[in-house]
């Protein structure tokens, strides 16, 4: 009966194909680096990737399984973390902020590392072009730096005449943040105002840096993006409430904590989009060829709230372009 | 039916069986199973086929479908976005105020996530207002754009698409520029991020694996699934379907996509169409990977598949399962069939199928029980055939035991006849019997068995006879057998015959046969059997003994002819063995046969060497190793040399001095005989003859030399005698001449004087007289002086030749000496040189001298000799002065050679001139006297004649002349030493 031998052998071959395309490769492992505090759990951010990998297939705890370490503000720290991640010897390590990303970078060796919010990779050095990174290094920017003059324009819609605009910079992210200040300077000058900058590094200077805004008799702020300003975005949220001073923030979860408005790309998105590409990576993709996205959404959000409680009346155009009002 | 049913062996019957068995059932299941097969195969493919077909043109025209409506997707997306455009593109627009486009402008962006940047181009085409959402807002710039394509192209067509470009190398934009409506209405440009294109394209359902992307004019990839992909700004001009698409659509833009097979930007394999998105002249492709999309196809051909699997199952199951069924039956008419084939013949098939079957079985029924019949039959049969097979071989038995007795004893009938008998009284069942043989007149017993004794006794001693009427009569007259069943009855025993009486009382014979036994026609003996009781002999038995009287009649020529052999063997051995000649006789191989004792004798081979009847070869090498043909011959050689001279007859002579003559002759049928004969006797004779002949030779050339001798002297005695009587004739006519002449002569001269005595006397006289006479008596007296002259000269001349004559006549002086000839020649070569060198001081010529070793005196007469010589040599310096004054070829020298030779018998002068020769018509003459070739004058001729005399007959000897005209002339003088002829 060699046909039915042969009928059962076909079956199974069949059978055997459709069951090795079920299955993926083994357990991956990923790194998660973060200069902030992250909740796995609670984080917009985090979630948002997470839930970008089951998207793309990947079972946490089956097929690929995700290491968290953040350094919860404090950038010293982040070596030493970048070290211990890498040591575990991740297929890939997914980070933002750009001291995170160095830390990362000068620990990670040849392990991909995905950027997630980095402003100018190209100008930084961590890649050679957004469409070609070369290197280990690839991920998204957040363009942070070209929109700050439009922050700037909108920041001075709200309040025309703050006297003088004082920029809150993170000495942490010193090359994003020297493009940024190279930008603001420029719009400024366009603009027609003047600009003050703060530096503040962590927690314990936001007070500091308040009171010299104070002191300059600044009315407007604009804070750069860095992760230092959303892990410490309460207090930062009611210092400038409490200042009375109108602040114009890059993320908008500083909006949701109080702040007055916010312009800049989803980060959620940009971390779901990370999730691809880590997929990408785990393929076998090279971070070398993988192009550097840019944000193509961006937020305005403004908090009337917030807005009522400085005194400030949101003008229509400015109402009219926001995409997240809250009452 | 299988015949090889029946035929199936009988040892491992079983296993036999079994795979013969197999072969029925194997075949009819093949046969149903590739009948059912093939028409399940044939249906599922074409049926497949069609679907096939169908589904792929289904395939096909849902993949058109999907491009299209990608394509359609991808333009809706634009034309929203130009339709929120168009909002502020309306006339009025451009008349509000700042604020409000801005607002306008603004909202835009918020409706419509892909503007970036909405930039608003006056009439002029200068830059009115610019609303970002990266960039700050910029208003009235009055930067000039009139001469950008934005403005132009929009202002003429309306709307305008910008090539697509990439902002920070990875972000795709595109510009969109609309005119807007009214008088000297200016255009809005709106960058656009394409990558919200991609949103559209990745929300496109295309299958599990299938996808769109969308790519410029260039081939530049725009949107894909894989973003990363558009942000590397990857080119795909260079996939076919790409390149193909932008040739047919660079062509004409509105052809009806194709959907083709091809490799995607990954390179698998894939079902691709394309769509054209018109407005800005893109291309979006939709591809649905090969497997995918002939998913349901692989599927049905699966099924399909599974299902004709399924079927030829069932077709192969239903097979066996009939086929066992059919070949039931026809398994158990085989076994049984087997069965019977194996002898148990009493079993019967048992079938009921109804059919042709059936009917077999019933045949096969029939057929084991005519087997038993016949078997049974047969074997009553065989029990017959036996008994007389048994009886046939005693007799053949016997019959051989005969034929062996007389191979055994050739020639000897006796025992012959002995065992003859018995076997035929024996066999016969005969009591006793007698065979006779019969030599032309009576009967004699050869041999006798069984005879009772009494008759026996009777029959001692006493010659057998018969009566007219017994069976030897009845068999002289030519009976083929004469039998008397009952004796007791018979006439002649009733008739009181004695002999048959004997027979009859004293052996007790009651039943009697007679056989002849006959040599072609002739009778030549007689075999009798008696039996005591009356039972007459079967014609068996009667065959029997005229069977065993033919064998005793070759019996008995065998013998006759085997004696005449050895009688003629006798005779030839003795010739052989008495040839005069030796034999020996090989066969093929060849090897020695045969050989008669002269052969032995001839050749000195020991019997020993005979016996072992070797080889030619190894005959051969063993005379050659002996010394038979010489001492140091190698084996081989021999051999070979005699190889080489087979068939022919050949001589040598043996080591002890005799000569043989071997002749080989070869015999029919392969082998040879060698034939040696002692011909020294032979050889011999013919020496001898050879000898005979040649003394009978020699003595006839003597003889003839002789007579040749003989001839030549009776020449040369006519000749001597020619000349001794022309000798004694001119003696005598000089004789009487001399007298005469000398008168002549004296007064001749005496004339002479007288005249000049007569002139001196008369001169006076004449001086008187006148000139005309004194010249007159001048000329007379001169005349007669000159003649007067004349006569005396010639009578001097005449006076020589007298004189000359008389020398000829004068014969023998008598003076003989012995001299020695070199001597006597190299004087008279002087006397001749030195007499012409006074005759003729030019007189040169050159002599050589030959003078061979002449030691011994010979007797002769010197002054004759001498003259003999003068006169040779006379003639030889004449002759060459002659031709030295008329000779004209350069350096030549008048020559004379002498030269003198001593034989023992004789000397021998020649005198060798280079003169002109003799020619052959002179040379005859040469020895005649008064023959000379000198002119009138000179010499007598009578030279040579003397010296021929001289020579001849006063020494015996001869001369000879040897010449070639115009190189020499050679005289030959020989004078013996014995003289063989007598004196004159």
């Amino acid at each position: 009966m060699k046909r039915r031998e042969l009928m059962l052998l076909g079956g199974a071959a069949i059978a055997w194909r459709r069951l090795a395309r079920a299955q993926r490769q083994p357990s991956q492992l990923v790194g998660f680096l973060s200069a902030r505090t992250a909740d796995p759990v609670t984080d917009p951010s985090i979630t948002a990737f997470r839930r970008g990998l089951r998207e793309t297939g990947y079972v946490e705890g089956q097929n690929i399984s995700i290491k968290f370490r953040s350094s919860g503000g404090d950038n010293d720290r982040l070596p030493a973390l970048a070290a211990e991640l890498a040591a575990l010897k991740p297929a890939v390590i997914v980070t933002h902020s750009e001291a995170a990303i160095r830390a990362a970078k000068n620990a990670a060796g040849a392990i991909p590392i995905v950027m997630v919010v980095i402003d100018d990779p190209v100008a930084v050095g961590f890649a050679q072009s957004f469409a070609h990174p070369g290197g280990y290094l690839t991920g998204l920017s957040n363009l942070a730096a070209g929109l700050v003059g439009k922050k700037l324009e909108t920041l001075l819609e709200i309040v025309p005449s703050p006297g003088c605009v004082a920029v809150m910079r993170d000495p942490a992210n010193r090359m994003n943040d020297a493009l940024a200040w190279q930008e603001a300077t420029t719009a400024a000058q366009t603009l027609g105002t003047v600009l003050t900058p703060i530096s503040v590094g962590g927690v314990g200077e936001l007070e500091a840096g308040f009171a010299e805004i104070a002191r300059q008799g600044c009315r407007a702020l604009l804070v750069m993006a860095s992760p230092a300003y959303i892990e410490v975005r309460v207090q930062l949220a009611e210092l400038a409430a409490q200042h009375r001073i109108a602040a114009m923030y890059d993320n908008r979860r500083i909006v949701d904590a109080g702040g007055l408005m916010s312009y800049g790309p989803d980060p959620s998105h940009m971390f779901h989009r990370a999730a691809f590409y880590v997929d990408k990576i785990l393929k076998g993709a090279k971070p070398a060829d993988l192009p550097i996205e840019q944000p193509t959404k961006f937020e305005l959000a403004v908090n009337l709230e917030a807005a009522k409680a400085l005194g400030i009346t949101v003008p229509q155009s400015i109402l009219v372009q926001a995409d997240e009002v809250i009452e | 039916m299988s015949g090889s049913a029946i035929n199936a062996p009988s040892a491992g019957d079983g296993s036999g069986v079994r795979l013969v068995r197999r072969r029925l059932v194997r075949k009819y299941t093949l046969l149903f199973i590739t009948l059912v097969g093939v028409v399940l195969i044939v249906n599922s493919t074409i049926v497949f086929w069609f679907s096939f077909q169908e589904s792929r043109d289904s395939l096909i025209r849902a993949q058109h479908e999907k491009a299209n409506s990608a394509a359609r997707r991808v333009e809706e997306f634009i034309d929203g976005i130009r339709r929120q455009i168009g909002w502020t593109t309306h006339a009025q627009w451009a008349a509000g105020s700042l604020e409000q486009r801005k607002f306008d402008y603004v909202r835009l962006l918020r409706q419509e996530p892909a503007i970036t940047e909405l930039t608003e181009l006056d009439g002029a085409g200068k830059e009115q207002l610019k609303v970002s959402r990266l960039a700050m807002d910029v208003a009235g710039s009055e930067t000039d754009f009139s001469s950008a394509p934005a403005f132009t192209e929009a202002k003429a067509h309306g709307v305008w698409f910008s090539p697509v470009y990439f902002r920070k190398e990875s972000e795709p934009y595109m510009a969109l520029a609309m005119a807007r409506a009214g008088k000297d209405a200016g255009v809005t440009v709106a960058e656009i991020n394409l990558k919200l294109i991609w949103d559209v394209i990745t929300g496109l359902r295309i299958g599990q694996g299938g996808y769109a992307y969308v790519v410029d004019e260039h081939g530049r990839l725009i949107a894909h699934p894989d973003i990363s992909l558009v942000l590397r700004n990857t080119d795909l001009s260079h996939l076919p379907q790409v390149a193909a698409s932008l040739a047919s659509a660079a062509l004409d833009p509105s052809r009806l996509a194709e959907v083709t097979t091809a490799r995607d930007p990954a390179g698998r394999s894939v079902l691709t169409a394309h769509a054209a998105i018109s407005p800005p002249g893109w291309l979006v492709f939709v591809e649905v990977p090969l497997e995918e999309a002939f998913a349901p196809l692989y599927r049905a051909a699966w099924r399909s598949g599974l299902v004709l699997a399924a079927g030829l199952m069932g077709a192969a199951l239903a097979a066996l399962a009939l086929a066992r069924r059919m070949t039931g039956p026809i398994h158990t008419l085989q076994e049984s069939a087997a069965r019977i084939g194996a002898g148990d013949l009493g079993h019967r098939i048992d079938i009921h199928t109804g059919d042709e079957l059936e009917v077999l079985a019933g045949q096969f029924n029939q057929m084991a029980v005519d087997l038993q019949t016949s078997y049974a039959d047969l074997e009553r049969k065989v029990e017959e055939r036996t008994a007389e097979l048994s009886e046939a071989l005693d007799q053949q038995t016997a019959t051989t035991e005969v034929l062996q007795v007389i191979n055994s004893s050739p020639g000897d009938l006796a025992p012959v006849f002995d065992a003859m008998l018995e076997k035929g009284v024996r066999l016969s069942e005969a009591a006793f019997g007698v065979l006779c043989t019969f030599d032309g007149e009576c009967f004699r017993p050869a041999a006798m068995r069984g005879i009772p004794a009494p008759y026996a006794e009777y029959l001692s001693g006493r010659p057998l006879t018969f009566a007219p009427g017994s069976g030897p009569a009845g068999i002289l007259a030519g009976q083929r057998f004469h039998t008397v069943a009952d004796f007791a009855t018979d006439p002649l025993t009733l008739s009181g015959d004695p002999t048959r009486r004997a027979l009859v009382e004293l052996g007790g014979a009651r039943t009697g046969l007679a056989i002849p036994l006959r040599k072609d026609a002739a009778l030549v003996g007689m075999f009798l059997v008696f039996r005591p009781e009356v039972r007459p002999f079967t014609e068996k038995q009667i065959a029997l003994l005229e069977n065993f009287a033919a064998q005793a009649v070759i019996a008995m020529e065998n013998a006759r002819l085997l004696d005449e052999i050895r009688q003629r063997q006798e005779e030839l051995r003795i010739t052989f063995e008495n040839m005069g000649d030796g034999v020996a006789m090989f066969d093929e191989t060849p090897r020695l046969v045969a050989w008669n004792r002269k052969f032995q004798e001839l050749l000195d081979v020991p019997d020993a060497i005979l016996a072992e009847q070797r080889t030619y070869a190894d005959y051969i090498r063993y005379l050659t190793e002996r010394g038979e043909y010489g001492p140091g011959v190698d084996p081989e050689e021999q051999l070979r040399r005699f190889q080489d001279r087979a068939g022919e007859h050949f001589e040598r002579t043996r080591p002890d001095g005799r000569i043989i003559e071997v002749r080989h002759n070869p015999v029919p049928g392969g082998g040879f005989v060698l034939i040696f004969a002692d011909i020294t006797e032979r050889k011999r004779s013919e020496q001898e003859i050879h000898a005979a002949r040649d003394a009978a030779e020699e003595a006839s050339r003597t003889i003839e030399a002789a007579y040749r001798d003989l001839k030549v002297a009776q020449a040369n005695l006519i000749q001597a005698e020619k000349m001794a009587s022309l000798g004694q004739l001119t003696a005598g006519i000089a004789h009487e001449i001399k007298n005469p002449l000398n008168f002549v002569n004296n007064f001749a001269s005496l004339s002479v004087e007288l005249l000049a005595e007569l002139r001196e006397t008369a001169a006076p006289g004449f001086a008187a007289l006148d000139e005309k006479r004194r010249a007159d008596i001048d000329d007379v007296t001169g005349l007669l002086t000159s003649n007067l002259e004349k006569i005396v000269e010639h009578g001097r001349r005449a006076d020589g030749i007298v004189k000359s004559m008389l020398e000829h006549s004068r014969g023998t002086s008598g003076e003989r000496r012995t001299v020695d000839i070199n001597a006597l020649t190299d004087e008279a070569l002087k006397l001749a040189y030195h007499g012409a060198r006074a005759q003729d001081q030019s007189f040169n010529i050159t002599l050589q001298r030959d003078f061979g070793d002449c030691k011994a005196p010979i007797e002769l007469n010197p002054q004759d000799v001498t003259r003999v010589l003068l006169n040779l040599f006379s003639n030889g310096f004449y002759a060459a002065t002659r031709r030295s004054r008329s000779e004209t070829s350069p350096g030549y020298e008048p020559t004379l050679k002498v030269t003198t030779r001593d034989f023992g018998a004789g000397v021998e002068i020649r005198v060798r001139d280079n003169g002109m020769g003799i020619p052959a018509e002179i040379k005859d003459k040469l020895f005649q006297p008064f023959f000379t070739t000198k002119p009138t004058g000179e010499g007598t001729g009578l030279g040579l004649s003397i010296s021929y005399d001289i020579v001849t007959q006063q020494h015996g000897g001869t001369i000879t002349v040897d010449s070639e005209p115009g190189a020499y002339t050679e005289f030959t003088v020989t004078i013996p030493r014995v003289s063989t002829l007598a004196r004159v």
